[in-house]
């Protein structure tokens, strides 16, 4: 799940002063790949001075800027081979960057270079019902291909929080999750063929519509790969039918700890819902402070927001099964969806969950990892727990169905040493995850955000594994460098260190983020 | 050296059967330094999947390695040991009222890790998918020794590449898999299959057209051609006329959803079948499945050796090429049982096998016609199962697109020396 980043809070520092010109190319190398660009382009879908470049020097995480050389933007897959082979032809990185929501820094041009903006491929090639498939250009945002297909009562699965403005492209860089995935799957799981560029400046065909694919799964490694791979310049992705009936449940608890205990419940039971969020006490107040507000009573410790869905008959059925759950899992109380409005209500609340939270905190970082469902109760726990020791303030939205947890850490960024802190914190939840059997990210990426933990999942062998798969797509590391692998510079950067995290006055950032 | 290391009739020098991944890797080490050639083996039953294999000097039989670690029924999650068979796996998570929505051929006997290695799948794949859509993680051993592993047991994960996804499929060249955690699903608690004698092909089109136009989830849809429903009829007389193409469509809800269902789908097709059964005993909906799933009974149909087509054509393709199967064997007098995993465009196709040269010639340049045929929508036509003597003169796979070149960088870059399963798969 992504947001738009403009909702984001800037973990506050001053661009201006820490924003560098990163490219190793002259002043007369990059005055000819301009050149180059612009002959291709035309002088307007180049951008190069630094007043209209800062608008690009990040995205979802603010972290980590940096300004890229160009900004350029394609309209044709044809334009952007000519620009993929004018990057080649000069050594310099390149990047695609859709709506900039990614919020671990995955379209932020770190090593600088060119970055190919595809928001004018924004056409939907086709809607093949027959095949229940629609073939898109990268550019498409989410949303737009489900309202193009529901003109047949069909939609796309995959609904990330920012599906309002996210691109197709950028859900196939990010393999981008959603509420919905708990019984649809992600992006992975709908994305049949792919047309992309490599840095070759070839173009490839990955996969197929018709039937199996037969070989490796290109389209498979392909989605995730995080922009390191190359750009795609076609996806076509599956189209399901939409389910007629749908009912939208809230459970409301005096204890998160119920609440979790009722996740549980309800997944042993056999029942696997559409959606299963949690949302906490802290996100409650934010939620209905803001226009989104639902009339969540603000004293309960958290709700349940349950989806089910499927056809009419037997629907019923379903939810009087999910009730006992969550009843006998002591919620204070329940309410089903009355009507569309109603629902639509909710999951407003839900998914602008994350732009409430200025109302409460004048900063917040916005986390992902990944943990066995099971150990939800004592994971949350323990964060509290981590969250009092570090003296900042918690809350949390997330998808429980999945186990895919989303810490919001609350700070004041006037306060000296917050980022420090805040970072530090991190990194504890992040070990917390691994330690149980869960993983760094669940649905946001590693991108920049998380590339020095690597270590606490992988084993060098497994990193190198994967640098040699990304090495047949991407040879010579043009296609965004300095993502997903932790850089070895000197070795406190090198890895996070956990003894270090165990006494947060050791600056425990210095091993792991680059400011 | 058992016989059941056999591939395609040939036997390897030696065999090894390891329990653990570090004597794994001391075999491919080995295997590296000597240029052995090695072929993983789970039960051994989709061997006959692949080009000739040039030379083989050891099978490295994954039957000892057959445990289910860890299995946490509350998570929906298990880790499972890569020689540990399906059925095996689904009596332990029946105990729970949980399976891994798969059916693929070979049901009884086939190991996970085959399974993962060959992408085999069965008619469940309508609604459930594949392999694909289950495997969260896996650890092998590198074609250079190393132990390495990705994913974990968690349903959600981005944490790097997605790496399972290259092992999927492989065929075994990648490496030794040596484990791997799977997502789960309840059973559902109720199951109906109906079957409908169609009145003709065309009668298939418009029904899968309207199907796909409703709100109806079948979880499986599989269509066979006349000499396939006439295989059905020999079991056990399940319609009274067999000369028709016959529609198998299985639901799996809650009963009311079930029940729902199954009549919405008879009124809406009403006027496209001459007769519809329906099943709901386990056992009689059992014995539909086993026979649509599993490849035994088609390919021993008339006690002549057969040959093996799979066809990926996509869902709008499917009654186009069905007809041109059908039309080859007309010309040549020879009946060909069709079956199709009719809603997901996969078509599997057995013909008799006519070992002239002359007849030879025919069938091969027929598949290479028809490779021809599917190349602008890239599908494929793989000979699954053939004689030797045919495997010979036509490249199994006929994977000619350009993709194939990445494939083929991704093998030498993982596997240089080609200790793994060399020259069977598409590079």
């Amino acid at each position: 799940m992504t947001i738009a980043f403009d909702k984001l809070d800037l973990i506050g520092y001053n661009p201006r002063t820490m924003v560098s010109i990163n490219s190793s190319q002259t002043p007369s190398q990059l005055k000819e790949i301009r050149h180059a660009l612009q002959s291709t382009l035309g002088k307007e879908r180049v951008l190069y001075s630094p007043e209209e470049l800062i608008v690009y020097e990040c995205d979802g995480l603010t972290l980590h800027p940096q300004l890229p050389e160009f900004v350029v933007f394609p309209s044709s897959p044809e334009e952007i081979i000519a620009i993929v082979k004018i990057a080649k032809e000069y050594q310099i990185p390149f990047l695609p960057r859709g709506a900039g929501t990614c919020l671990s820094g995955g379209a932020v041009a770190v090593e600088g270079g060119i970055i190919l903006e595809l928001s004018r491929m924004n056409r939907i090639l086709s809607l093949d019902y027959e095949n229940r498939l629609a073939i898109v250009q990268p550019g498409v945002v989410n949303l737009h291909v489900t309202q193009a297909a529901s003109e047949k009562n069909f939609y796309y699965a995959p609904d990330p929080s920012s599906q309002m403005v996210s691109t197709i492209g950028g859900n196939v860089a990010e393999n981008s999750g959603g509420p919905h995935t708990l019984k649809y799957g992600v992006t992975t799981n709908h994305v049949l063929a792919l047309e992309v560029v490599l840095p070759s400046g070839e173009m490839y065909e990955l996969g197929t519509s018709a039937g199996d694919p037969a070989g490796y799964d290109l389209v498979g490694v392909f989605v995730g790969s995080e922009g390191t791979f190359g750009i795609a310049t076609k996806v076509t992705v599956r189209l399901l039918y939409t389910p007629p009936a749908v009912k939208t449940l809230l459970a409301v608890f005096d204890s998160v700890l119920h609440a979790t205990q009722c996740v549980s419940g309800i997944i042993s039971r056999g029942i696997i819902p559409a959606a299963l969020e949690l949302i906490d006490r802290k996100t409650i107040e934010a939620i209905e402070s803001g226009p989104y507000a639902t009339g969540i009573p603000r004293d309960a410790d958290a709700v349940l927001l349950i989806e089910l869905d499927g056809v009419e008959a037997g629907i019923d059925q379903q939810v009087e099964r999910v009730v006992e759950v969550i009843q006998r899992t002591g919620a204070r109380e329940v309410r089903v969806a009355k009507d569309e409005a109603e629902r639509k209500k909710l999951w407003a609340a839900r998914k602008n969950a994350f732009g409430a939270y200025g109302r409460i905190s004048p900063n917040y970082y916005t986390m992902d990892g990944v943990i066995p469902r099971s150990k939800l109760p004592e994971i949350l726990q323990k964060i509290d727990a981590l969250g009092k020791k570090y003296g900042l303030g918690m809350a949390n939205v997330f998808h429980a169905g999945d186990g895919n947890l989303h810490p919001i850490i609350l700070y004041d960024n006037d306060e000296p040493g917050a980022k420090d802190k805040v970072l530090g914190l991190a990194g504890e939840i992040l070990q917390l995850c691994v330690n149980v059997g869960g993983a760094l990210s669940g649905e946001h990426g590693i991108g920049l955000e998380k590339m020095q933990f690597m270590n606490l999942f992988f084993s060098q062998d497994e990193l190198d594994v994967m640098q040699r798969l990304r090495d047949v797509f991407n040879p010579n590391n043009l296609a965004n460098p300095g993502k997903i692998f932790p850089v070895r510079r000197g070795c406190g950067e090198m890895s996070w260190n956990p003894s270090a995290a165990e006494n947060p006055k050791y600056s425990a950032v210095e091993g792991m983020i680059r400011f | 050296m058992p016989a059941r290391f056999a591939v395609e009739g040939v036997l390897p020098q030696r065999s090894f059967a390891p329990s653990t991944k570090e004597e794994i890797g001391e075999i491919l080490r080995e295997a590296n330094s000597r240029e052995w050639s090695i072929v993983p083996f789970g039960a051994g039953i989709h061997q006959h999947i692949g080009n000739l294999i040039p030379r083989y000097h050891a099978a490295l039989s994954l039957e000892k390695l057959n445990q289910i670690p860890e299995y946490e029924p509350q998570d929906l999650v298990v880790k499972v040991e890569s020689g540990c068979r399906l059925a095996d796996l689904q009596d332990r998570l029946a105990r729970d009222r949980l399976y891994l929505p798969i059916d693929p051929d070979g049901f009884e006997q086939a190991t996970v890790g085959g399974i993962v290695a060959t992408n085999t799948s069965g008619p469940l794949r309508f609604a459930q998918g594949t392999i694909r859509d289950y495997l969260i993680g896996i650890s092998l051993v590198q074609p250079d020794g190393k132990w390495t592993k990705f994913g974990s047991r968690v349903v959600k994960n981005v944490t790097g590449y997605d790496m399972c996804k290259l092992y999927i499929g492989s065929f075994g060249t990648l490496g030794v898999l040596v484990d791997f955690f799977f997502k789960l699903k309840p059973i559902p608690p109720f199951s109906k299959t109906v079957a409908f004698v169609l009145k003709g092909l065309d009668e298939a089109r418009v029904g899968l057209e309207r199907l796909i136009h409703s709100p109806l989830t079948p979880v499986a849809l599989e269509l066979v051609n006349p000499e396939g429903t006439r295989l059905f009829n020999e079991q056990r007389p399940w319609v009274k006329d067999s000369d028709h193409y016959l529609f198998l469509v299985r639901f799996m809800d809650l009963e009311k959803a079930v029940d729902w269902q199954v009549e919405q789908l008879q009124e809406m097709w009403k006027e496209l079948f001459i007769q519809g059964v329906s099943l709901s005993s386990p056992s009689e909906q059992e014995q539909i499945w086993r026979l649509l799933r599993e490849d035994a009974p088609w390919l021993k149909s008339s006690g002549a050796p057969k040959v093996k087509l799979k066809i990926n054509c996509g869902s709008s393709r499917m009654v186009d090429c069905i007809r041109r199967l059908e039309s080859y064997g007309k010309e040549r007098s020879s009946a060909v049982l069709v079956k199709a995993h009719a809603g997901s465009g996969i078509i599997r196709a057995y013909y008799d096998y006519d070992p002239s040269p002359a007849a030879i010639q025919q069938l091969t340049d027929h598949i290479r016609a028809f490779r021809i045929h599917l190349r602008p929508a890239r599908g494929t036509v793989i000979l699954e199962s053939a004689p030797a003597n045919l495997k010979k003169s036509i490249d199994v796979w006929g994977y000619e697109y350009k993709d194939k070149s990445l494939m083929q960088s991704i093998r030498n870059q993982f596997d240089p020396h080609k200790i793994l399963n060399p020259g069977r798969y598409i590079v």
